[in-house]
């Protein structure tokens, strides 16, 4: 049962981690990266216990809100959710996705086998997709919310890696807060630019 | 007393108490120069055995301090660094310029100074990762409190340093299980790929460097220019630090060509894409991309002595990029609107002599010219890379030939008569502040050029901290 949870959760992370890499809606974004930290919750539980992985759930929510208040304040959020036919640039962007996260799918037994034998392969495809899809936002995006979205994404891949490997309780609070700092610093600059350029 | 305390503790709340007084600007200049001082002094004049008598009272200073099972210490080897340190910080403040207009500058440059020092003593070292992090969102906030928000620049240079983070702290899991298996070759293979991949990011070796020209154009070059400063002293000697500790790392074949070959080709880019600029702020980045070459060229050379001349060159090359940013912060404020593009900046020789001599001095400085802050250590290097590997001098010299021609393009720009031909009006004249802060700058840079011993003595204790590297 767990097995087909955990699935089912690498599954939606991966959706929501192509999902903001095409779409460009701060709303939408925001409401399914609150999500993909449900998801992600459900693949920490089989490298953690439940009291260890629920910061991750905490981070995604608090990191998702407070960049939620920002773009809200700023006035930065469409009202209304409405279909759009996708251009070239977003089927670019999910094709590219989608060729990185075969690309993981290819390591991850690889990866398994010769850097982190203790975790399982199906957490190292999801944190190695999640890292490489951050990795592909960062790159091919200027926008400050999007770089920080894929900042965050990283680090969360990496920490879901990462847990397989170490309990540490200190690290796993260094990287809790170095999210919250980060997401924190992304609402900072995000309403920063929109005064300066109001201004 | 305990040393971590007295070092990292107080300077870590002395910052945050500065953050909150910042309205007072002058009050907090003055109190972070005097706690600045006395944390260099009582560095510099504590004895390495940590046990200081006066009169018939003993005190002696415990090293470390435990935090969830986590070490921070501080030793009498450590004081150098610690010195070095706070000296960067106390010189960037008391120098400020009066344009320097970032009431958060003293706290936040505390504050990363003592975060630095936490990063590069805390035990297992991984988590100097995470510390380092957090210094480059204070960075951030450093840079962008001109402006307000932060640029392409920016977000490159965040984006590059926190994609470091993950390699090193796998490298320092890898490096548990090295400890306990020391013939497992092929981890001592991914972990040193690991580590030098992260510190090539961090250090911003050439093809990494893209960040540095485009965060040069984006916020207060004097912020700029003492983050640099102390990144690359910090990386440096952290890179030292695991140089030191891991033998199988500094025994690792082909390393040292591997860093000799990184640092020999930044170098030649670093003078390659210097001479296509025409923005002065921009050469400044292909400077310091110029002395993460030679800092890689010399940890390359360490067991050679190349040790001595990367030691050597840590305080010059703080003062000749103060000086760079201070004359160029100069040149901007005296003349708002206008930019520091080689056209641009046609005839400020002749308006502003000080500043222009400033720029000037600093450029030929970082080019490790004779009479120089950075001669003697450019002599040493040289002298050590001819000796070892003789080969590499060529493109080497053709990468300090190619920045020579970028000076000496700029030098015909500033020296040429302005279009306008008009003087500047007496209230964007160079004042008797800025004047003596260029004198004082150029007094250093040709003391530290003709008396190299007298300031070897603050950087000397570094070398004791790293004898491993030169057995």
């Amino acid at each position: 049962m767990m097995a087909y949870l955990t699935r089912i959760a690498v599954g939606l992370t991966l959706f929501c981690a192509l999902f903001y890499l095409m779409q460009r809606d701060y709303w939408l974004n925001l409401a399914v990266y609150a999500l993909q930290s449900i998801a992600l919750f459900v693949v920490f539980l089989s490298e953690r216990s439940v009291l260890l992985s629920l910061p991750v759930i905490l981070v995604g929510f608090s990191c998702a809100l407070v960049l939620f208040i920002s773009l809200n304040g700023i006035g930065k959020l469409s009202p209304l959710l409405r279909f759009k036919v996708p251009n070239a640039g977003e089927i670019f962007r999910l094709l590219t996705g989608i060729f990185l996260i075969l690309a993981s799918a290819v390591i991850a037994p690889w990866a398994k086998v010769q850097l982190f034998p203790r975790v399982d392969s199906l957490v190292i495809f999801c944190g190695l997709a999640m890292m490489a899809l951050a990795l592909l936002q960062m790159g091919i995006s200027s926008d400050l919310f999007f770089v920080f979205l894929g900042l965050l994404n990283f680090f969360s891949g990496f920490e879901l890696i990462y847990a397989g490997l170490e309990e540490a309780i200190l690290l796993q609070a260094l990287f809790v807060a170095i999210q919250l700092l980060l997401s924190l610093c992304g609402a900072y600059y995000l309403i920063k630019r929109e005064e300066k350029r109001t201004l | 007393m305990n040393t971590v305390y007295i070092w990292i503790g107080i300077p870590l709340l002395l910052a945050l108490a500065l953050i909150f007084l910042r309205r007072w600007s002058h009050l907090c200049r003055a109190l972070l120069s005097i706690a600045c001082l006395a944390l260099v002094l009582l560095a510099l004049l504590l004895p390495r055995e940590l046990v200081l008598s006066i009169g018939l009272r003993v005190f002696v200073f415990e090293t470390d301090i435990t935090f969830f099972g986590r070490v921070l210490r501080l030793d009498g080897t450590d004081l150098p660094l610690v010195a070095v340190f706070y000296l960067l910080c106390g010189f960037w403040n008391l120098l400020a310029p009066r344009w320097e207009e970032n009431s958060l500058f003293p706290g936040l440059t505390l504050l990363i100074t003592a975060l630095w020092l936490g990063a590069l003593n805390v035990e297992p070292f991984l988590y100097a990762a995470i510390v380092i992090e957090l210094l480059v969102l204070l960075g951030l906030f450093l840079l962008s409190a001109h402006q307000g928000t932060i640029g392409k620049g920016g977000l490159r240079y965040l984006v590059l340093q926190s994609i470091a983070v993950p390699l090193i702290v796998l490298s320092g899991w890898l490096l548990s299980s090295i400890e306990l298996a020391p013939s497992a070759n092929p981890l001592i293979l991914r972990a040193s790929l690991l580590v030098l991949l992260g510190f090539a990011l961090w250090m911003a070796v050439f093809s990494l460097h893209s960040w540095i020209p485009m965060l040069c154009g984006e916020g207060s070059l004097w912020s700029f220019s003492f983050l640099q400063t102390v990144a690359q002293f910090g990386f440096a000697v952290l890179f030292l630090s695991f140089l030191q500790e891991y033998y199988w790392l500094r025994n690792l074949p082909h390393l040292k060509e591997i860093l000799l070959l990184a640092g020999v080709v930044s170098v030649f880019f670093a003078g390659s894409l210097a001479v296509f600029q025409n923005d002065v702020a921009r050469l400044l980045a292909y400077a310091l991309l110029l002395e993460t070459g030679c800092t890689l060229i010399a940890i390359s050379l360490a067991q050679e002595g190349g040790i001595y001349s990367l030691v050597m060159s840590f305080l010059p090359r703080a003062l000749l990029s103060a000086q760079w940013s201070l004359s160029l912060e100069g040149l901007s404020a005296l003349r708002p609107g206008k930019g520091l593009t080689f056209q641009e900046l046609r005839g400020i020789g002749r308006r502003y002599p000080f500043l222009s001599l400033g720029l000037i001095l600093s450029i030929l400085g970082f080019l490790g010219l004779p009479l120089l802050a950075n001669y003697p250590a450019r002599r040493n290097l040289w002298n050590l890379l001819q000796m070892q590997q003789g080969g590499y001098l060529v493109p080497v010299c053709l990468g300090l030939a190619l920045f020579l021609v970028a000076f000496l393009r700029l030098f015909f720009a500033m020296m040429r008569p302005a279009e306008d031909a008009v003087y500047a009006p007496e209230g964007m004249k160079e004042d008797f502040r800025t004047k003596t802060l260029v004198i004082l700058m150029l007094l250093l840079n040709l003391s530290m050029g003709l008396f190299p011993q007298v300031f070897w003595r603050i950087v000397q204790g570094l070398i004791v901290k790293f004898s491993d590297l030169l057995l």
